[in-house]
């Protein structure tokens, strides 16, 4: 399969596992993504609040402050952000906490149930305007 | 002679003795208005023959009520003793009715003997009674007997411990009050005894893994037996005996907590491999021969079933816990359907198989949670393709019926005997013939029961040994409960799955 030309939509990537996150990075630059990789909860949030992202993959568990502060303080602080954000994450969470999120986020997947490809898919839909809660996101 | 007997007797003395008084003044009257007209030494004569009638009379009375209470003291006496009225009365004695007795006598003795025999016929009836309930109490298995209404008529001491109630308090309770009952499959003991009232006359079941939360929360878990016998006259319907396996049921469910926290390490160790191979499937596809391609495809198919694995293990270890919880929104069934088959496809492929579907036109659009469903479509397709051991198709057919969305999947695998069939749905069960051959953990088909039962709908399965199995769920249509997941704020219905089926109707989530 060929890698497809730009499509001018970045990405950014908030993940502290490196397989996973090369595998995404990957996987999105070859549909034509401008992917950045952060490691780190102090760098996602830093980055996010640049607002030069279209879409923010946001993992739960990541070093410094967790995911879910990351979202809170980006929807407190960035009210104008212009990315959708998708939480990422292989925790189960309880299901209040979880609600939580799902209020606050643009979709919530669970790592194991998606591979590059699909995450591909899932994110030209979101890309493409649909609403992300609607088909893929648990 | 029994002493409240005294005031009869004394009232017979008192009507004897005041009849001979009165003839004795009646006399002296009529002996004095005579003497009016004799000499006065006469009137002393009379005076004295009075005072004599007067004495006899007295003495009369007292003989005649003294001899009539005699017979009445006996037949009193034995009434007593029949009806237990009176500890304190002693036996009445034959030998104070004299060999003249008249039918009164005889009566009384009748009387007497029929009680007698009463009474040690029920002496020997309350020690059996007693050595019975000394037995039952004695034996080390809880026992609990059930009437024809379901209430119970008795439960041994044990059986009252165990379930955590006191004797006299679940006695003509409903068992089904009493205990509070879960069992791995819809035959539980109510709708077991509901069919034996309309068919059965006498009939066994034993159940296995039956769990039961006690008054003050404790979980036990225990195999159960049943006896019933309809219609036995002394009132008794069913018998239960309790076998309790709390300590072993709850070592196999400490295994799979352990192995589903194990399990969950796996999770992103297989996400990045099953990614990597990706990686190389899009990547490498136009450098590889034919040979590696397949290779890249087994290494997928088997990434792809390791997953299929641990999400198994997690969700029954959710279903346990009643933690898996299903969100219910319209989905498109058709792509639903197709989506999930198509990453079966390749696992059927590397094993020679091949998926045919048969979808019917226009089907209406489904309530479900995709990736529920997902798990239990992989499990049905994966045993199809577990099950079959030469290149027959495997048919994934869907279509309306009754007002709901049935989906099959049939293969021509090796079937299931018709006695195991029954049991295909029940956790860590495996038909014997196979557990050899074939692996697995027994609880694919469990959760696919849940998760449909969760979504409102039912699984079956139709098979015959040596020809294959077809095993069908139904999914409700989404346009039955829309009304419930517009309601909800997020469009959707949230429903726990659960393995375990409660015993009574009240209960039934």
């Amino acid at each position: 399969m060929e890698a497809k030309e730009s499509n001018g939509l970045k990405v950014l990537c908030v993940e502290d596992e490196h397989f996973i996150s090369e595998l995404y990075a990957r996987a999105l630059r070859r549909s034509g993504y401008d992917v950045t990789t952060m490691l780190s909860g102090e760098d996602g949030l830093r980055a996010a609040q640049s607002n030069q992202y279209d879409i923010i993959l946001l993992d739960l568990m990541i070093p410094g402050i967790t995911g879910f502060e990351v979202l809170r303080r980006l929807r407190v602080e960035t009210p104008d952000l212009k990315a959708k954000i998708i939480i990422t994450t292989n925790l189960d969470q309880e299901d209040d906490s979880r609600a939580e999120i799902e209020k606050e986020a643009d979709g919530y997947l669970i790592k194991a149930e998606f591979t590059p490809r699909q995450l591909v898919k899932i994110i030209d839909d979101i890309a493409a305007g649909n609403t992300p809660n609607d088909t893929y996101l648990k | 002679m029994i002493p409240f007997l005294e005031p009869l007797k004394q009232s017979i003395w008192l009507r004897v003795t005041s009849l001979a008084i009165g003839c004795g003044i009646f006399s002296i009257a009529v002996w004095e208005l005579s003497t009016t007209h004799l000499p006065t030494d006469k009137g002393y004569i009379a005076l004295a023959t009075g005072s004599l009638t007067l004495a006899l009379a007295v003495l009369v009375g007292k003989i005649v009520s003294d001899y009539a209470i005699i017979a009445t003291d006996f037949l009193a006496r034995a009434i007593l003793l029949v009806t237990h009225q009176d500890s304190q009365v002693e036996a009445p004695n034959p030998n104070t009715l004299r060999a003249s007795k008249d039918f009164l006598a005889e009566l009384a003795q009748n009387v007497y003997s029929l009680t007698t025999a009463s009474v040690s016929a029920t002496a020997g009836q309350s020690s059996e009674l007693a050595f019975y309930h000394s037995l039952a109490n004695t034996l080390p298995l809880p026992i609990i007997v059930l009437n024809k209404n379901q209430a119970i008529v008795f439960a041994n001491e044990q059986a009252a411990q165990y379930i955590g109630r006191k004797n006299e308090d679940i006695i003509n309770q409903p068992v089904y009050d009493a205990m509070d009952m879960s069992f791995v499959s819809d035959l539980t003991l109510e709708s077991w005894i509901t069919n034996n009232t309309q068919s059965a006359a006498i009939k066994n079941e034993v159940w296995e893994r039956v769990r039961i939360t006690l008054p003050n929360e404790t979980r036990r878990q225990f195999d159960l037996a049943a006896h019933y016998s309809k219609d036995d006259t002394n009132g008794i319907e069913t018998i239960l005996v309790i076998f309790d396996r709390t300590r072993q049921y709850e070592r196999d469910d400490h295994d799979l907590t352990f192995v589903a926290l194990a399990a969950h390490e796996l999770r992103t160790p297989l996400t990045i491999m099953r990614g990597y191979v990706e990686v190389f499937e899009d990547e490498l596809s136009d450098h590889l021969n034919p040979e590696q391609t397949a290779f890249m495809h087994n290494m997928g198919a088997s990434a792809q079933q390791l997953t299929s694995f641990v999400s198994n293990i997690l969700n029954v270890a959710r279903v346990e816990e009643n933690a898996l919880m299903l969100r219910l929104k319209e989905e498109p069934w058709k792509e639903v359907l197709l989506d999930a088959c198509k990453d079966m496809e390749l696992r059927a492929h590397v094993h020679g198989k091949q998926l045919v579907y048969d979808i019917a036109e226009n089907l209406p659009t489904v309530a479900v949670d995709r990736v529920s469903i997902y798990e239990v479509l992989a499990n049905l397709i994966d045993n199809a393709v577990k099950y079959t051991h030469t290149s027959e198709q495997i048919i994934v057919k869907t279509y309306e019926k009754d007002g709901m969305i049935e989906t099959t999947v049939t293969d021509k695998g090796v079937g299931i005997a018709s006695g195991l069939i029954g049991h295909v749905f029940e956790k860590f069960y495996r038909a014997h013939q196979s557990k050899n051959s074939v692996g697995g953990t027994g609880l694919g088909l469990y959760l696919c029961h849940a998760i449909v039962a969760a979504h409102g709908g039912t699984i079956w399965v139709q098979s015959k040994e040596g020809e294959g199995s077809t095993f069908g769920f139904t999914l409700p249509i989404y346009a039955s409960v829309a009304d419930q997941i517009k309601a909800d704020d997020n469009g959707q219905i949230i429903r726990g799955a659960h393995g375990w089926i409660k015993n009574h109707s009240l209960y039934r989530g």
